[in-house]
């Protein structure tokens, strides 16, 4: 076969997103109402590319010379990334509408940015892994700014984009000074170098620049001092895709590099990553019990799962690489359910803001309430929702692997962490709403709600039947690593 | 195949409550269906656990009704059903004080009453999970969920001080919960299974671990069940939830540390149980000492009850870590009484609380007038509380003494310093309310039982008799699952 055709098919996901997105931006450029035809058109792309990758081989091929390769991994990884985001896409439509920020760029955005954490995800090759990482945050910075009059979203954006600059920059020190030390930026030869012998000064000094710059993506901590701000600037859709698909590609990054290439230098990383775990397990849980503001409570609520992530990246082996995946895949549709729950709050007239709007709703919005209040539940890992199994799972790798300080912590600061949900719940549920809130009109979404009440199903289906996720995850972690 | 009795048993309340939930018009007749629709579930519940109960083979000392299928695919985890005579008594008895605690709150609860009765059935859906699971995992499934139901009932339909009260009891109670997951990882780290019947026959765990597993179990069980120090979140609880949420708290969630206690400690740890049985001991007879003192001090009849809870599960972790068979005899059927004694306790002050709307033991007096018929029934009640012989609550805390004073004397004889103590806090609580003059004019108007009231109380008084006149009914079911427990843990002290 044509070697090209050969690259091709293996590049297929992507070469769909990239024709989507660039099809999405005509359309939206030359037709009448450009948002509607690039949002269909979107949908579409995502809806191709999930079906290519979910009928593609889970073979681990390799394309343009090393630098790319479609496993079993990259594949259940991306299609948690489309699922993230065709669940953004169903989020954002009436919230945009709000917003009066219906513009075609989204959808375009959106599809850009799957394309480049795909590129993330199926890198074998530190340049190339530089260009997705890239390409996925300029669009993302440009979403955070997406409202363009509102003030807080350019705040936002400015933040995200300074600061993620500096962490690119980082990146590429940090390669910059592994091709120094190995000459070569390939991940196949890299594990040649790096795991003969004791690593060198140099491989150390690359290593944490690396590692910080992807921890900054992740917002695991201390790089997590964007995230509440871009969380609470950004709007609300926009937030929920900052919470899941970059998380999933970031994470996917951070385990095929240490896992991969970098696996050499276990002694290094392991330090620098678990003092990141316990730090984001500590900030996510504690930082957050003083928030008023959902969005930001949501943000710290994130990096403490990030620190749970990296639990699991740091667990590693089969059993690590399995929970990671799950917890993934489950982070994803919770995440996706909560904000759900907020767009739809919103979209019926709730302010859904800060922490005290969400008073006396059980009353008002009972069945809002209740689907949220069982998100909350499985943010906070009780059982029997999905949440407990992915953090059981994480722990049980955790302490297979031997950290059973690290899990101890976990445990100690997912108490600590359920009492912040703990309270969104009392807030529904125990307290009367103040006398002055009217009743506002309704004007229900049919798509919001059918996606809250996907994630919620899928919150209770994934507990009694764990295997239907862990299964494909388990298959598809045994790709990961040479 | 046989018919899944378990897994039916747990599934029927949850149907209840699904039921409940589309239950659809008018406030006042959703709020009675739901009502009638809560007490049908929870009889075809206790219905089918006394199936449960007559079809069970008392000889035979293994589990019973087993149900196993995949859960956890990849890892080695399992969804295992089974009971054997000690958790088999815990299942008819959540059961049956769910359907006290729907009819204790037939007319005390008049907000959210759909909820109410949902969140009621879920917890007996969770609650017969715990005593009938027998996966580790699974079991953690239940133990934890519990939590849920039990904080909405507390928080929504407490007191004034119930959202602190339900943090409270909610924080807590994760905190030892989740040191028990991690023992239970551990477990399974170590030896590759989470099923508890595999494990209490095939495995034997070394005992330095052995010892950091009954730390993490130690700390969640006596946080559950509770035992001293770490017993402050029960009064708060107890004081805050409706009648119906105390009921249930101090009739079975308390037990289930007890049942934990036994099912973890004694028996799948054995040797490091017995290594620690005199720190254990020491802090059960503290707990009866201190707890019974505390309890006299009360002026709160709620806060009194729930403090001789304490004292009265010190006496089950008196029994059951004197590693003998009257111990351990004993502290089933403390566990058992005090099941039905510390309900009916509970009732007898919602009974109260309904028609005055104080628990202040002062605010009551001369009932033994004004409404004859519930004294005597309180009366039955308080002594079987106390330990009177004849009635459920002496057989227990005698065998449990007994089989504790054999192993160690002196910690025992400190104990048994609690049994005064308790008859003198609850003779004190039934002077007060029952005997002398009533306190107010609104005492003198007091109506006596009702026969809903009747209905409530009518099985657990029969229950406190029958214990305490014929305890060998119960306690047969579970002689050779204590011979069991007991042979393994004597070789290991033997030697």
């Amino acid at each position: 076969m044509n070697p090209f055709l050969q690259d091709a098919i293996v590049f297929a996901p992507e070469l769909i997103l990239l024709v989507g997105a660039l099809g999405a931006l005509i359309a939206g450029t030359y037709l009448q109402d450009g948002y509607a035809a690039a949002q269909r058109l979107a949908y579409i792309t995502f809806a191709g590319a999930l079906i290519v990758l979910l009928s593609a081989p889970a073979g681990g091929a390799v394309s343009f010379g090393l630098n790319f390769a479609a496993t079993a991994a990259t594949q259940f990884a991306k299609i948690w990334v489309m699922a993230a985001c065709i669940g953004t896409l169903a989020l954002s439509h009436h919230a945009l509408g709000r917003l009066q920020v219906q513009r075609a760029e989204f959808p375009v955005l959106i599809l850009l940015s799957a394309l480049g954490m795909c590129l993330m995800i199926s890198a074998r090759d530190l340049l190339a892994l530089y260009v997705g990482i890239e390409l996925q945050s300029l669009t993302l910075y440009i979403l955070a700014a997406f409202v363009r009059q509102s003030e807080q979203s350019a705040e936002a954006g400015l933040k995200y984009f300074v600061l993620g600059a500096l962490s690119s920059g980082l990146l590429l020190y940090g390669i910059s000074l592994l091709y120094g030390a190995t000459g070569t930026i390939q991940y196949e030869s890299l594990i040649r170098f790096i795991s003969s012998g004791a690593p060198n000064m140099a491989v150390t000094l690359a290593l944490v620049f690396i590692l910080a710059a992807l921890a900054f993506k992740i917002s695991a901590a201390p790089f997590h001092m964007w995230t509440p701000d871009v969380y609470q600037g950004a709007a609300t859709p926009i937030t929920a895709f900052f919470t899941t698909a970059p998380k999933v590609a970031g994470a996917m990054v951070l385990l095929q590099l240490l896992a991969g290439p970098l696996a050499g230098a276990h002694a290094v990383w392991a330090q620098i990553l678990w003092a990141t775990a316990a730090l984001s397990l500590i900030v996510g849980a504690f930082a957050a019990l003083m928030q008023q503001n959902i969005k930001r409570l949501l943000a710290y609520s994130t990096i403490n799962h990030v620190g749970f992530l990296l639990m699991a990246i740091l667990a590693g082996g089969q059993d690590g690489n399995a929970a990671l995946l799950t917890y993934l895949a489950i982070y994803v549709v919770i995440s996706l359910g909560a904000f759900g729950a907020i767009l739809l709050l919103q979209q019926e007239g709730e302010a859904a803001e800060m922490l005290t709007d969400l008073r006396g709703l059980s009353k008002r919005r009972p069945r809002i309430a209740l689907a949220f209040a069982v998100l909350m539940f499985a943010l906070a890992g009780v059982p029997p929702t999905a949440g407990f199994i992915s953090k059981m799972y994480v722990l049980l790798a955790t302490m297979h692997a031997g950290y059973n300080w690290l899990a101890a912590l976990g445990v100690v600061t997912s108490v600590v962490a359920a009492f912040y949900y703990l309270r969104v719940i009392k807030l529904m549920y125990f307290d009367d709403a103040p006398v002055s809130n009217v009743m506002p009109s309704i004007r229900p979404s049919r798509r919001l709600t059918a996606l809250l009440f996907l994630t919620v199903a899928l919150t209770f289906i994934l507990m009694i039947m764990p295997s239907a996720i862990i299964g494909p995850a388990t298959a598809a972690a045994q790709s990961i690593g040479y | 195949m046989q018919f899944p009795i378990l897994s039916v048993l747990t599934i029927i309340p949850l149907l209840g409550a699904l039921f409940i939930a589309t239950l659809r018009g008018d406030e006042a007749i959703v709020a009675k269906n739901a009502r009638w629709v809560a007490l049908w579930t929870a009889l075809i519940t206790f219905a089918l656990s006394l199936v449960l109960v007559f079809n069970f083979d008392a000889a035979n000392a293994g589990f019973q009704f087993m149900e196993r299928a995949v859960w956890f695919a990849p890892a080695n985890i399992y969804y295992v059903r089974g009971v054997d005579g000690i958790s088999i008594w815990f299942v008819a008895a959540s059961a049956l004080l769910t359907i006290s605690a729907i009819l204790c709150s037939w007319n005390s609860i008049t907000t959210r009453v759909p909820m109410y009765h949902m969140a009621l059935m879920i917890l007996l859906t969770m609650m017969i999970g715990v005593f009938s699971s027998l996966d580790l995992i699974l079991l953690f499934v239940f133990f934890e969920g519990v939590l849920l139901p039990m904080f909405f009932i507390i928080g929504i339909w407490g007191g004034s001080r119930r959202i602190y009260s339900s943090y409270k009891f909610f924080l807590y109670t994760m905190l030892g919960s989740l040191f028990m997951l991690l023992a239970m990882l551990t477990i399974y780290v170590q030896t590759g299974s989470t099923d508890l019947t595999a494990l209490i026959n095939h495995h034997h765990l070394p005992l330095n671990i052995q010892v950091w597993l009954f730390a993490a179990f130690f700390l969640s069980f006596a946080i559950k069940s509770p035992m001293w120090p770490v017993h402050t979140w029960l009064p708060d609880a107890h004081v805050e939830a409706p009648t119906a949420g105390s009921v249930i708290l101090a009739g079975i969630l308390l037990k289930m540390g007890g049942y934990g206690f036994m099912r973890f400690c004694i028996q799948l740890l054995p040797e490091a149980s017995q290594l620690m049985a005199p720190l254990v001991m020491i802090l059960s007879a503290v707990a009866i000492i201190y707890t019974s003192l505390v309890a006299l001090a009360q002026q709160d009849m709620k806060k009194m009850i729930a403090y001789s809870s304490v004292a009265h599960m010190g006496f089950v972790t008196l029994g059951l870590f004197s590693f003998t068979h009257q111990g351990l005899d004993g502290a089933m059927l403390v566990m058992l009484s005090h099941t039905i004694v510390s309900a009916a306790l509970f009732l007898c002050i919602g009974f109260m609380y309904d028609r005055l709307h104080t628990r202040e033991i002062t605010a009551y007096g001369g009932l033994a007038n004004i409404t004859p018929h519930f004294a005597v029934v309180m009366m039955f009640f308080t002594l079987a509380s106390v330990g009177l012989p004849g009635t459920s609550g002496f057989v227990g805390e005698f065998l449990s003494m007994l089989g504790a004073w054999q192993t160690h004397p002196t910690i025992t004889a400190f104990a048994a310093i609690g049994v005064i103590l308790g008859a003198a806090y609850m003779l004190r609580l039934y002077r007060a309310c029952c005997f002398g003059v009533p306190a107010t004019q609104d005492v003198r108007r007091m109506k006596d039982m009702t026969p809903r009231e009747w209905a409530i109380f009518a099985p657990l008084l029969l229950l406190v008799i029958w214990m305490g006149v014929y305890p060998t009914t119960f306690s047969s079911f579970y002689q050779a699952n204590l011979q069991s427990i007991l042979t393994p843990a004597h070789h290991g002290a033997v030697k």
